[in-house]
C-alpha cells in the first residue's frame, strides 16, 4: 500500500505535469467549443466534472472485477460508460444540437472515454484510482474555467480579426502549459 | 469562433486529438494519420448502409468506430513489433476523434478534402515537432546531438504551440478575407 506522501505525489502529478486535458488532452476541444461565460462555464463545468467522476469510477469497477483474460473487452466497457455519461449530461440539459452537422455529444467522447483509459493504463489500485480521478476532474475544471475566462478576453479585446480565433486560445494554453511545467520543476 | 471556417480550420479543430498527441515524432504521426483516413473511409462506407434514425445511428457508428481503431491498434503492434514504442494510446482513441465521423453528417460533403487535409498537416507538425524538438526527422539526426533547437516542442505545450502557429497562419493567409472579418465581428 501507497504511502500518503506517494498519494499526495501522484496527486500533484495528475494535477498538472500529466493533467487528463494539458497533457494528454483530453477535453480540450470540449472546452474551447463549449466555454461561454465564466459563469456559465463554472456551472457546465460542475456538471461535466462530476460526470467525469462517475464515470470513471464505474469504469475502473467493470474492469477489475473483469477476468484477465478478457482485458481486450474493455474498450466495449469504457463504451458502455461513455454512453452512460453521455446520457446523463444530456439529462441535465447540455450537448444538444449539432456541431458541423454532428450531435455535439461528440465533444464529450474524448475526455469520457479516454480518461477510462488512462486510469485502467495506469493500473492503479482504489485509493490510488480515486486520488488520480479527483486530480484529473481538478484540473479539468479550472483548466475550463481558465479557458473560458480567455475566451471571453479574446472576445472583447480590440484585437484584429485574425487574433480572436482559436489559434489565440491555443497559443493561451500553450502558455498555462509551459506554466505548469515550470511548477513541477519547483 | 466556430463561424465562417474553413476545411483546414474545421480539420484542425475536429482532429485536434490527434493532432496534438500523436506528432511527437514522425513515425508515430504518419502511422496514427493513415489508420485514422482508413477508419474514416470504413466508417463513411458503413454509415450508408445503417438505419436512418438519427438517434441510435451515431451510437452504432461510434461503436463502430472505437472496434474499427481499437483492431488497428492491436494490428500495427502484432505486424510491426518494432514499431510498438511508436504507437501509443492516441491510435486507440481514434475512435473518439470526431473528423473520422465526418463522411456520416449529411451537412459536410467534402469528406475527401477533409481527409487529405487532415493527412497532410499530421505529417507537417510531425515533422516540424520531431525536427525542432529533437533535431531528427524518422530518428535520424540532422542537427548537432544533443542539440535540438527547442527541446520544449516535443512535449505537449510545443504542441499547442505548434498547432495554435499551424492556425494562425492558416487564418492570415485564407482567401476570403471579408467573411473572415464578418465572423469575427460575431464570435459567441
Amino acid at each position: 500500500m501507497r504511502k500518503l506522501s506517494e498519494l499526495f505525489r501522484l496527486f500533484l502529478n495528475s494535477l498538472l505535469s500529466e493533467n487528463m486535458s494539458l497533457a494528454f488532452f483530453l477535453g480540450i476541444l470540449f472546452m474551447m467549443v463549449e466555454s461561454g461565460t465564466i459563469k456559465q462555464t463554472a456551472f457546465k463545468g460542475l456538471k461535466y466534472v462530476s460526470t467525469i467522476f462517475v464515470i470513471n469510477v464505474l469504469g475502473w469497477f467493470l474492469h477489475t472485477i473483469l477476468p484477465g483474460g478478457l482485458d481486450p473487452l474493455n474498450p466495449a466497457i469504457f463504451f458502455i460508460t461513455t454512453v452512460l455519461g453521455i446520457t446523463i449530461l444530456t439529462y441535465w440539459g447540455e450537448l444538444k444540437g449539432k456541431w458541423f452537422g454532428m450531435p455535439k455529444f461528440i465533444l464529450v467522447l474524448g475526455p469520457l472515454f479516454g480518461s477510462q483509459l488512462l486510469i485502467q493504463n495506469g493500473g492503479y489500485s482504489y485509493a490510488e484510482m480515486m486520488t488520480v480521478n479527483t486530480a484529473y476532474i481538478m484540473g479539468g475544471y479550472l483548466l475550463f474555467v481558465l479557458i473560458a475566462a480567455i475566451k471571453e478576453e479574446i472576445i472583447v479585446s480590440d484585437a484584429t480579426p485574425v487574433f480572436k480565433s482559436y489559434s489565440t486560445l491555443l497559443a493561451a494554453i500553450a502558455m498555462l502549459a509551459l506554466g505548469v511545467i515550470g511548477i513541477q520543476i519547483i | 469562433m466556430d463561424k465562417n471556417l474553413t476545411i483546414l480550420e474545421k480539420v484542425m479543430l475536429m482532429g485536434l486529438l490527434p493532432l496534438l498527441g500523436a506528432t511527437n515524432n514522425l513515425k508515430q504521426a504518419l502511422i496514427t494519420a493513415i489508420s485514422a483516413v482508413l477508419i474514416a473511409v470504413l466508417i463513411k462506407f458503413f454509415a450508408k448502409f445503417i438505419s436512418k434514425r438519427e438517434d441510435y445511428h451515431w451510437y452504432l457508428l461510434i461503436g463502430v468506430g472505437i472496434t474499427l481503431s481499437y483492431i488497428f491498434y492491436i494490428a500495427v503492434i502484432d505486424i510491426f513489433p518494432d514499431l510498438e514504442i511508436f504507437v501509443n494510446i492516441y491510435l486507440l482513441l481514434l475512435g473518439v476523434t470526431p473528423l473520422i465521423y465526418i463522411g456520416a453528417s449529411r451537412s459536410e460533403d467534402k469528406f475527401f478534402a477533409y481527409q487529405k487535409d487532415f493527412f497532410i498537416l499530421m505529417i507537417f507538425v510531425g515533422a516540424l515537432r520531431e525536427f525542432l524538438g529533437k533535431g531528427t526527422i524518422f530518428s535520424f539526426e540532422i542537427t548537432a546531438a544533443g542539440y535540438p533547437p527547442l527541446g520544449f516542442v516535443k512535449d505537449f505545450p510545443g504542441a499547442f504551440l505548434i498547432v495554435s502557429i499551424i492556425y494562425l497562419l492558416v487564418e492570415l493567409f485564407r482567401k476570403d478575407k471579408k467573411s473572415l472579418k464578418e465572423g469575427s465581428e460575431k464570435v459567441v
